[in-house]
This record gives C-alpha cells, structure tokens and sequence, in this order.
C-alpha cells in the first residue's frame, strides 16, 4: 500500500537542499517593490528568482536583494543571455555578488516569444555544473535535450508551459508529461503559468514545482493572488500523492444502482 | 583623465580608488557587481583598486525578474 501523504512531511531536495515549498516566485513586474515581501510571504515560497542588470545612471533602480527575506534561497536568472558564454558570465557575476550558487540558466535569441535556446542552454549547463553550480535550465519542452541536461548534472529541468509572461497556461502538457515520466530529475514548469488552476494541474501530473511570476506580479491583487497559488501547488501535489482514480468515458454510478424502493 | 563605465565615457578630475568614485555617484546603488577591465572584483577589492586612464567598470545590480 503507498505511504500515506498526509502522514509524511512532502519535502523537494534540490541540490542536497530540502525545500518544503513547491512554489517558486519571480520578482519581476511588481508595481512596486515595496509589496514583493508580502508576495513572498503568502506564497510561502523558499526559492525566489531574480535579474541582473547595469545599472542605470539615470534612473537607478533599487537591488531587489532589499526586498526578500533573509532565508531566501536566491535563484538569480542568466536573462539577457543571448548564448551560453553570456550566461556563464552573469552566473560568475551572481556568484560574486554572494548570491550563493543556484542559477536559472535562461538563454533566449528569439525577442517575439522569448523561446530559450536550448542547444546554447545546455551548453552552459555542462560548464556551470562543472564550476560547482546548482544550475536549474529554462528550455522547451524536449525529450532529447532534457536528457542531455540531466547527463551535464542540472539539479532540476524547467520546461515552459507556454511563452514568458503570456499567461496562457499548460501548453505544452503532454510534452510536459514526456519529461515527468522519462527524466530522472525534477521536472519545474517555468513560464506561461497564467492560472492557480494550471499550477495545481501542473502537480496533479507529477510536476516537482512551479515557477510563477507574471501571473502573481500583474494580478489585481499580487498578494492575495500569492496566496491562491500556495494553495493551488499543495492542493495539486497533495492530489499527485493521493493518486488521482482513473477516468473512462460511461457514468459509473456514484449511489448503489438499485431503485429506491424496489430491487 | 577618462574612464568607460557602463559603456560611457566619465572624465574624473582627481586618482580616485573604485570604492572613493564610487561613494561619489548618487545614482549607484550600494550593493552592486563590478567588472573592472573584463574581470570581476569582489567588494574587498574596490578599496585597493586605483582607476587609471583608459579603465572601463561594468556595474551591475539584480533588479526584479522571473
């Protein structure tokens, strides 16, 4: 008989890391800073990404670092990367900042839908596992690729659901499932996330983890909308754990079958 | 004397360190990345590094993103 999950505590180790959050939170978009603590705080997320950038003289900006809790795990992302030598540089950079060393690998030539290169993605892979990096690659959804990534020692891979920030939700579900069922590591779907719905669709199939920003960052409400997706990623992972009953196509009748008052 | 920083040309008037520029500029963040010549510095080198004519900085800071 399967391990009861209610009784067990559900923990992601990544990296020898145990995380009890499922639930990883971007910090792009926010209106303003100053509510992405709160963002994090009601997503219960652990693991937070976050950009690099040059500063601009003009109009400086202020270091997101400021906003998140001590004990966040730091996921700096390599976007702006346009191959892997551009993403091994902002990964070098992020490490000297004292970010730890996590990174979302994140290369993407193509400015229409933002798709990640993944040729160049898995090239930076093999040398930033080999520099020491706990590295978790953006790609599209492929068998062949993600396989290769697993071989370069990622911890994790991040299939896209549907383009950055589009809001369209599960996509690329069945090339999603490929990976879930075929790659030895945990699967994180990363971008396109629109819905709490398609979080927890996401886990009901055996995700590890979702990586949500622009569906949190441009609700009306960013925090209560944290809020809605913790609750989604749970419920989603809670249901993977339960094994979901298996569908058909007739009714199956949920009362006894017999008449109510005659056999 | 001129220096690049940010792939813009900054004349400084006096031998100044990284970290001495640095504190001068209202616009720069206090926690920032810096490439000094293509090489990364960590924090404990701006004090010691004097800029000299013809140097270029590269200043980074993590803003918000996914």
């Amino acid at each position: 008989m399967a391990l009861n999950p209610l009784a067990q505590p559900d923990t992601l180790v990544l990296s020898e890391t145990p995380l009890r959050s499922r639930l990883f939170v971007g910090t792009g978009k926010f209106s303003s800073n100053d509510i992405v603590p709160n963002v994090i705080k009601e997503s219960g997320s652990q693991v937070v990404t976050m950009a690099l950038r040059r500063v601009d003289w003009k109009n400086p900006q202020e270091n997101i670092l400021n906003y998140l809790p001590e004990e966040t795990i730091l996921l700096p992302n390599t976007s702006g990367a346009r191959n892997a030598e551009e993403a091994i540089r902002i990964a070098h950079l992020a490490r000297t900042a004292g970010c730890g060393n996590w990174v979302k690998i994140e290369v993407i030539q193509d400015q229409r839908y933002l798709m990640p290169d993944n040729y160049e993605t898995v090239k930076a892979t093999e040398q930033l596992v080999k520099e020491g990096f706990t590295v978790l690659p953006y790609m599209s959804p492929d068998l062949g690729t993600a396989r290769r990534l697993a071989d370069a020692g990622a911890a994790a891979v991040m299939p896209l659901g549907a383009p950055i920030g589009s809001n369209r939700g599960l996509k690329t579900k069945e090339l999603i499932r490929i990976l879930i069922d075929e790659i030895p590591l945990p699967i994180i779907v990363d971008a396109g996330i629109g819905r709490p719905s398609e979080a927890a669709e996401a886990m009901e199939m055996g995700a590890a983890a979702v990586l949500v920003n622009t569906a949190i960052a441009t609700a009306e409400n960013p925090v209560a909308m944290a809020r809605a997706f913790r609750l989604a990623v749970e419920s989603g992972r809670l249901a993977y754990l339960a094994g979901p009953g298996a569908r058909q196509l007739r009714a199956e009748a949920s009362s006894p079958l017999t008449g109510f008052l005659r056999s | 004397m001129k220096i690049v920083v940010n792939g813009e040309s900054v004349e400084l008037l006096q031998p100044t360190t990284i970290t001495q520029w640095l504190n001068e500029q209202n616009g720069i963040p206090n926690s920032t990345i810096i490439e000094f010549n293509g090489e990364i510095l960590s924090q404990d080198q701006w004090n010691s590094t004097a800029l000299r004519d013809g140097d270029q900085l590269e200043i980074f800071l993590f803003i918000g993103g996914g």
